[in-house]
């Protein structure tokens, strides 16, 4: 129970950090996924997943008022579903680790279309706040727009919770034969994850000029690999 | 009245409410009412009078868009030319609205810019760089790597909301001119170069890591990677 009241909490914080309140980099999957591994008793997973959904997500920009798949909830739920599973799952680190960034992924889908849902349901508090404007009350056209954030922390809590608890659920009642015919594929699988995340940051950030760089880092990493 | 009229508390107010602008975002009016929200402290403080008071928070609460973080540019000169219009007693809220029209798109541009596709990028690279090099002191290497990201990117992210809100109110329509918005082409420049380090370390490190350097997994890493970016950079 507890677990599930630090979950509500962390996604709370997650879907009002995403656009609603601040914009902290809080909801950030490197950041969020890591805090509720280490608040839960399991940093190392926690960081795993976040930083592989952080080089996946990284290149997605919530500019203007683009729709947007909503992969910083989607990852606190697949980060949330790993955490309650891994006690009683019965097959490798890699398989759950595998699984529970595939079910974030298509959790992300589903959270871009619970955000697109919030935002057309602003309009409600936007007629709202007019309305109040025309009568002269400005409280209440502050306290229609701070509604706004009320409703993003509660949805985003309430969701987080049911989701993480339906992905601990499949990640503990896919057919064994699922995991134990595919043990390889879900090791490879990371790597695979890995690669694709980091490709997607590199093709991101790649600049004629500045390719230089990447081949000193390179450099860097392979010197601090033989010193360590 | 004189812009030191305007006092500090006052701003900092503001700057503390651009925190919540975008939260009645919606397809249609974007920020328009987040923007209005911010507003009403400066706005309170420039007049007692309820009726300019209302007009002004009407005119500032239709639609609006520009990144969240430089919305303050807007924000401070927004309120010094309201506070120039009510000194002068004349209206010119067209020439308001067309300059927050014009400057909105600008300041757009150049924050998803400098914010998203580099302070964001660096920022978290930063991090997962300290994560990864320092696993021997796990796991305080995680709560160093997270505070470097985090401490990062908000010490910047903060100092641009602090600034575009005084600079704003201080020059008018000339902050956009301003050093500030200027540099940040710049700190683009500086951001990429190192971001692109970064990774480069990342690339090794986790490779070690999680590879151990077995040939079947990294020909698997290095062909995910390769795939993804040729064909973002290439078959685009």
């Amino acid at each position: 129970m507890e677990e599930l009241i630090i979950i509500a909490i962390v996604g709370g914080i997650v879907a009002v950090d995403t656009t609603a309140f601040g914009q902290f980099m809080l909801s950030q999957p490197l950041f969020s996924a890591s805090v509720l591994g280490l608040v839960l008793g399991d940093a190392q997973c926690g960081v795993e997943i976040g930083i592989i959904m952080q080089f996946i997500w990284l290149k997605q920009v919530p500019a203007g008022g683009t729709m947007f798949l909503n992969g910083n909830l989607g990852t606190i739920t697949a980060a949330a579903a790993l955490l309650l599973a891994k006690d009683t799952f019965a097959h490798s680190h890699q398989a759950l680790l595998f699984n529970a960034v595939i079910f974030g992924l298509a959790a992300s889908y589903l959270f871009g279309f619970f955000t697109s849902l919030k935002r057309r349901s602003n309009i409600m508090l936007i007629k709202k706040a007019g309305d109040e404007l025309d009568k002269g009350n400005i409280r209440g056209l502050e306290r229609y727009h701070l509604v706004g954030v009320a409703a993003t922390v509660i949805s985003g809590m309430i969701a987080t919770v049911l989701i993480s608890i339906a992905g601990k659920f499949l990640l503990l009642n896919l057919p064994d034969g699922y995991y134990t015919g595919l043990e390889d594929f879900f090791t490879y699988g990371i790597y695979s994850l890995y690669g694709i995340g980091i490709g997607n940051i590199l093709a991101m950030q790649w600049e004629n000029k500045s390719k230089i760089y990447a081949a000193m880092g390179i450099a860097a990493g392979l010197i601090i690999t033989l010193i360590i | 009245m004189e812009k030191s009229d305007i006092k500090k508390p006052v701003l900092i107010r503001m700057m503390l409410r651009s925190f919540l602008i975008q939260a009645s975002f919606t397809y249609k009016d974007k920020l328009g009412l987040g923007f209005g929200y911010t507003l009403i402290p400066g706005i309170r403080s420039l007049t007692g009078d309820s009726d300019s008071l209302l007009n002004m928070l009407k005119n500032h609460t239709s639609y609006f868009n520009t990144h969240p973080y430089l919305a303050s540019y807007i924000l401070g000169a927004v309120l010094r030319l309201e506070s120039d219009n009510l000194r002068n007693e004349v209206n010119e809220q067209v020439s308001i609205d067309t300059f927050k029209e014009r400057f909105s798109g600008i300041l757009g541009s150049l924050g998803d810019r400098f914010f998203w596709k580099y302070m964001r990028p660096f920022s978290s690279l930063i991090g997962i760089s300290v994560i990864l090099l320092f696993e021997n002191i796990f796991p305080l290497n995680i709560i160093l790597g997270l505070t470097l990201f985090i401490v990062f990117y908000n010490f910047v992210h903060i100092y641009y909301r602090w600034t575009g809100l005084t600079a704003g109110f201080d020059q008018g329509t000339s902050v956009i001119r301003d050093k500030s918005i200027a540099n940040i082409e710049k700190f683009n420049n500086y951001l990429l170069s190192c971001s692109l380090f970064f990774l480069g370390i990342i690339i090794v490190l986790e490779s070690k890591r999680i590879i151990g350097f077995d040939a079947l997994g990294l020909t698997i890493f290095a062909v995910s990677f390769l795939t993804v970016f040729l064909f973002k950079k290439v078959l685009r």
